[in-house]
């Protein structure tokens, strides 16, 4: 049986939760900061304040509009076997926005070489799909995004997922973006890249958050719908009351992207929960809370028929034991309740920083909990009776045909795991699981190819960050 | 008044237990007693949420009690204000700081912690929200003449809005007369330097340490230039 549905809410909950969140959405509403989308919101049923801006959504609608919304989809990559198809059931592992990067032990503001070369090792990483934007020192703030997808699209054969951060940018990275599939048309058929966008809870929507939805729907990009509440701040500290605002803030989303264009794919994210720390005021991203939250997340995700995602962090400040066990513990729960999406590969910090040598741990916890996933698999052969009854009493099982074929299948292999003998471990330098990570990701960034992209490609994006740069003077 | 000195040790009680309708109780009793307003909130209020703030230093007090503690004692404020205005008395305060959001960002709950904060260290702070203009600002700083300006931004979008204002500032003739500290998860101490903020605090708790230092220096010194004065000090 397979594992990908670790579900920590029964039916009755669930359906619990269901109703409350509709219940904030009707009697309390949603702050939405862009007239365009209240208007629209009026026209579909709901009411609407536009003095303070908000609207309260009446069930029907949110019901109505999350049957609209398609339960799988494509997210297309530069080489067509890279694509992804979200939904299935698979999950799909990418990165995360940081501010700095600790690569062996120093920390540092991003720029865009780190980026490209982060871009770069993820391409080799073979359990990480695409890679997620990032800030950079050495770019202008307000066009960071557009620098991020020029960036992807010279390091990797990957989707891309650049963070939008104004309409503007959005609209070059549009551009980017159908020069690379050959087209507008083509980029409305194949999403090369996707947008989304966070909540301010509680319940609020800003203003630029509705202008992006709004400038990508024209290309029926899918977009990310992403409730980020910190439990007992800005939203209820129980987990019960977390999920009621996350989960209507998600669906108030919904809504409106439907809205803007029926059938657009949306993917449901409660994933970027924070629990608060009431002894530090730290948002917390790497506590058990967080994993419980997140794994109800998928499942009312489920509960919809929609993609779900979410964010894997720790909250220790630098690659250590604590950066490892809180990520390991985080990834199997993500895992094994069934996200399609999950965001956090090399991140640390709290997501302030990134590292190449926890991407390279990340890359191995995903491909032992990826294993646990897949369960075992009862078969007439994987029971093995008939091996049983040849071997006998007292005998081995090394010389059989059946160990070697079921071994390859059914054990997985270790990367940068250590798995020799203790002598041979000091022979080879006596090096601890952080070292040799470290090693494995500077040797990828020196080494790793990525099928280059065409020179004419090339220059036509580039053409465009030079005007990005102009329009960001203006 | 028979006991004042047990009843300034009650108010105190009341506001580190954050009880807010017991400490606007016990105030009113004691203006009727005859209690000058400054003695209320310097020997009464102010200890309360001064035994809150120290044992939350200490991470003995979760932050709820902190943020109850400050409500209680802003409800206290409210009944005394008018009487300060009245008899023209002076509060003894470790100076006044204005502090808010910057344009285009909504974040606020990093700024209310800051707030709790500082009102616990016998700061009188003036908070003007979020989404703050940058008009808005130097409006204020001209109007309320504070020593310390606090600008928030939570996204590295928004901190340019940071900047904005310091710039602003500067043009409008103010600049000399008010120290500006920024903070929020988007900036450190780099960017002060580099906007020309004369302060960054990473949290809360050295927000008041940055602040209780611009105010020991004066205006004189900047955090920035004092070499000594590590991040985590």
């Amino acid at each position: 049986m397979n594992l990908s549905s670790l579900e920590p809410l029964s039916k009755d909950e669930l359906q619990e939760i269901h109703l409350a969140s509709l219940d904030v959405l009707e009697t309390v509403g949603v702050k939405i900061e862009d007239g365009v989308t209240l208007r629209l919101l009026e026209e579909a049923g709901a009411n609407v304040h536009y003095k303070e801006k908000a609207a309260k959504i009446p069930s029907a609608l949110v019901e109505d509009m999350i049957k609209k919304t398609p339960s799988q989809f494509t997210l297309f990559a530069r080489e067509p076997a890279f694509n992804l198809h979200v939904g299935t059931g698979q999950p799909f592992f990418t990165t995360g926005n940081a501010v700095e990067i600790i690569e062996r032990g120093k920390r540092r503001k991003i720029t865009r070489k780190d980026f490209s070369d982060f871009v770069r090792l993820v391409d080799a990483l073979k359990n990480v799909h695409f890679c997620t934007g990032t800030n950079m020192a050495d770019v202008p703030p307000k066009i960071c995004d557009v620098h991020q997808i020029e960036i992807m699209a010279n390091n990797t054969v990957n989707h891309m997922r650049p963070c939008i951060s104004s309409v503007g940018g959005a609209k070059f990275i549009l551009k980017m973006a159908s020069i690379l599939v050959g087209g507008e048309d083509a980029l409305t058929k194949k999403p090369i890249t996707h947008v989304g966008y966070t909540l301010l809870t509680p319940l609020r929507w800003s203003a630029t958050s509705l202008q992006v939805f709004r400038e990508t729907a024209k290309y029926n990009i899918p977009v990310n719908i992403e409730s980020e509440p910190m439990s007992g701040g800005t939203s209820p500290v129980t987990l019960a009351g977390t999920l009621v605002i996350a989960n209507a803030e998600v669906l108030s989303g919904i809504v409106l992207n439907q809205l803007y264009r029926e059938g657009r794919p949306c993917v449901y994210s409660i994933g970027f929960a924070h629990t608060m720390d009431y002894r530090t005021t730290e948002p917390l991203t790497g506590s058990p809370e967080v994993a419980l939250i997140v794994a109800a997340g998928a499942q009312l995700a489920r509960y919809y028929r929609l993609p779900s995602l979410s964010w894997v962090c720790t909250d220790s400040r630098t690659v250590d034991a604590q950066s490892i066990y809180e990520k390991s513990l985080q990834f199997m729960m993500h895992i094994l309740s069934g996200n399609d999406l999950i965001w956090g590969v090399g991140n640390i910090d709290s997501s302030y920083c990134i590292s190449p040598e926890q991407a390279v741990m990340d890359n191995e916890v995903i491909s032992m909990v990826n294993r646990m996933r897949e369960g075992i698999k009862i078969t007439e052969d994987t029971l093995a009776l008939d091996v049983i009854r040849r071997v006998g009493i007292g005998g081995t099982f090394l010389g059989e045909r059946h160990s070697l074929s079921h071994y390859i299948k059914e054990h997985v292999q270790a990367d940068i795991t250590y798995r020799h003998s203790s002598g041979t471990w000091q022979k080879m330098g006596s090096k601890s699981m952080e070292e040799r990570a470290g090693e494995k990701a500077k040797e990828l960034m020196e080494t790793h190819q990525v099928v280059p992209l065409d020179r004419d490609i090339q220059q036509q994006l580039h053409e465009i960050v030079k005007e990005a740069e102009k329009w960001a003077l203006s | 008044m028979s006991d004042p000195e047990g009843m300034l040790k009650k108010i105190s009680e009341a506001v580190a237990a954050y009880e807010t309708e017991k400490t606007e109780e016990l105030v009113n009793k004691a203006l009727k007693g005859g209690l000058k307003p400054a003695t209320i909130i310097e020997n009464g209020l102010t200890p309360g949420i001064r035994e809150v703030g120290e044992r939350f230093g200490r991470g003995e007090a979760f932050l709820p009690e902190l943020i109850m503690a400050a409500a209680a004692m802003k409800s206290a404020m409210k009944i005394l204000e008018p009487e300060i205005l009245k008899s023209g008395t002076k509060v003894k305060s470790r100076g006044r700081v204005l502090i808010g959001t910057v344009a285009g960002d909504l974040h606020d709950i990093g700024k209310n912690i800051v707030v709790a904060m500082l009102q616990a260290a016998q700061f009188e702070v003036i908070d003007l929200g979020v989404d703050v203009s940058c008009e808005a600002f130097i409006q204020k700083v001209a109007e309320l003449k504070p020593n310390i300006l606090g600008l928030s931004a939570l996204l590295t979008t928004t901190k340019l809005a940071q900047r904005e204002v310091v710039d602003a500032l500067k043009k409008a003739g103010l600049r000399n007369r008010v120290r500006v500290m920024i903070g929020g998860a988007a900036v450190d101490q780099e960017w002060a330097r580099e906007i020309g903020a004369d302060a960054y605090a990473e949290n809360a708790v050295e927000a008041v340490q940055t602040a209780t230092f611009l105010m020991e220096t004066k205006g004189k010194g900047t955090k920035n230039n004092r070499s000594a004065c590590n991040l985590k000090s």
